[in-house]
């Protein structure tokens, strides 16, 4: 009877309420009973009994898996609160293999609403398409923000006229990236902008606080990409907008910036990337010969990479980067036509592969 | 031992961990790709499939589910969807579907562990971690204190 022996010192050791003890005693009473009812059965009680013990084995070594075929299908808010039902469950949210098996199953667009009027919350909405069995959908769903004014909290509460404004920048594997730009203080005013950047996991509402020195918003670019090799997240900022500052790169275990290019051929269009194939993709001109290219950050070596054109006359205009489910789409316009303009989009289904590309 | 049927369709034999016999065609308990791997590897020439891991009761409801979605083509789909519907609320509590969920796991049919994990995922989706805890017998191994962290990390799932 080491189940109840062990119900036993459980209840004993624990110093919740006593309602709470009373079920839990209660509980080892219905095993108790259950297990006598056994007992005095004949033959094929006792076979039942058997597959059911063969079963329970099974299932602890099962079990976890199946749990976690569980928990990915689950909503973000019963997902978090059952980081409370035991060490195991809790663990598992923060593994990688348990993050890659919430990656298979949606794709995760974020929205960040600001709020202009004062209140105290800005507002993140998830946007999963659903490839289930059944009819493919979109499920919308809002996330609370924790409180981003971290920084000088009390005084942007009470004047909300100078409250900051979150931007959202990047988001991959379902991790936001936000930037936030304080306005300087009257108090404090040396002509210098106070920024602070976080990555922020929506779900699991576990943030972590970038170092930021200086801050251009609107002059440069920024994105997140996993290293394979070293099996970690980095963030990167590059030029845009006829700016030359250099390329940095921070990985997320380390927390510091790096410089790794300066003089940095390609000026990015000031967009937010567009993941696929677990990087972040923009359009960039050449700055010497002004030609359009979709780049990439290679977050394992740490540098950009083209991706080939699609094979059309329209891929010369420079077009917009869209996401088609986990791939990689361009929509163009074609001016060829003088009368009209013609409106396409690609994809690649394979990445990187210039012949993959296919009109949709 | 493989017999025909008129229309000429080959039958295979599954039993069950308590030794109940099933005859099924081919086409149906290919199905499971565990058992189409193990046809494809002769391992039912010699008489019948053995699937130690399934009890006759959860294998007679996985063969419903494998005759259904073998005989239904793509047009049927929102016929069928409702009858994954019926099939899964017919299965009655959490124990019957982890038990069928654990069959189609072992048995690997794609189609019923994706129904099966929505099943109960919807199932827990408005439950507490005490709920959740009981219906999977999981014990709770938080030292009081760390039960305070992780909840605090997470109020906001609670509220």
């Amino acid at each position: 009877m080491d189940k109840g022996k062990d119900n036993g010192q459980r209840v004993g050791k624990e110093t919740e309420e006593e309602s709470r003890k009373k079920e839990r005693v209660e509980e080892e009473g219905a095993v108790v009973a259950m297990e006598e009812d056994v007992e005095g059965c004949g033959a094929e009680r006792e076979i039942a009994n058997e597959v059911s013990n063969y079963a329970m084995a099974l299932q602890t070594e099962l079990l976890e898996d199946l749990i976690r075929e569980i928990l990915v299908r689950l909503p973000a808010k019963p997902l978090c609160r059952f980081r409370s039902v035991c060490k195991t469950w809790r663990d598992m949210f923060g593994r990688p293999d348990f993050k890659d098996s919430l990656h298979r199953h949606k794709h995760i667009t974020f929205i960040l609403q600001n709020n202009y009027s004062g209140s105290c919350h800005e507002k993140l909405y998830s946007m999963v398409y659903e490839e289930g069995r059944e009819t493919p959908g979109i499920q919308v769903q809002e996330l609370r923000l924790p409180p981003l004014g971290f920084c000088r909290c009390s005084f942007y509460q009470i004047s909300s006229h100078y409250r900051p404004l979150p931007r959202l920048k990047s988001s991959f594997d379902g991790l936001v990236l936000i930037t936030v730009q304080h306005p300087p203080l009257t108090d404090d005013n040396d002509g210098t902008i106070a920024s602070s950047a976080i990555i922020l996991n929506p779900f699991t509402r576990e943030m972590k606080r970038i170092p930021l020195k200086s801050y251009d918003e609107g002059g440069e670019v920024w994105g997140i990409g996993y290293d394979h090799l070293n099996r970690c997240y980095k963030v990167v900022r590059a030029p845009s907008h006829g700016r030359y500052s250099p390329v940095q790169v921070l990985s997320l275990r380390t927390n510091s910036w790096r410089t790794t290019i300066t003089g940095f051929l390609y000026e990015i269009t000031p967009r937010n990337p567009v993941t696929a194939n677990r990087s972040s993709h923009w359009i960039a001109s050449n700055r010497n010969t002004r030609q359009h290219h979709i780049i990439y950050f290679d977050a394992s070596e740490e540098d950009f990479r083209i991706v080939p054109p699609p094979p059309t006359q329209a891929a010369k205009n420079r077009g917009v980067l869209v996401g088609v489910g986990e791939n990689l789409g361009l929509c163009m316009i074609d001016h060829e036509e003088k009368e009209k303009d013609v409106i396409s989009l690609w994809w690649m289904k394979e990445h990187g592969r210039g012949e993959s590309w296919a009109k949709l | 031992m493989s017999i025909t049927t008129e229309n000429n369709e080959k039958m295979i034999t599954l039993m069950s961990s308590d030794g109940e016999e099933f005859v099924v065609e081919e086409a149906v308990a290919a199905q499971s790709q565990t058992i189409k791997h193990l046809i494809e590897d002769g391992c039912s020439t010699e008489g019948s499939i053995p699937l130690p891991n399934v009890t006759g009761r959860v294998l007679s409801e996985v063969i419903q589910y494998c005759k259904k979605h073998s005989s239904s083509d793509d047009k049927e789909e929102k016929e069928l969807e409702a009858w994954d519907a019926e099939f899964v609320k017919a299965a009655d509590d959490h124990v019957a579907l982890t038990d069928l969920m654990m069959a189609a796991n072992f048995l690997d049919i794609k189609g019923l562990l994706d129904l099966v994990a929505q099943t109960l995922a919807n199932m827990i989706t408005g439950k507490s971690p005490e709920e959740v805890r009981r219906m999977w017998n999981i014990k709770n191994d938080f030292t009081p204190e760390e039960a305070e962290k992780v909840r605090k990390e997470n109020q906001w799932a609670f509220e």
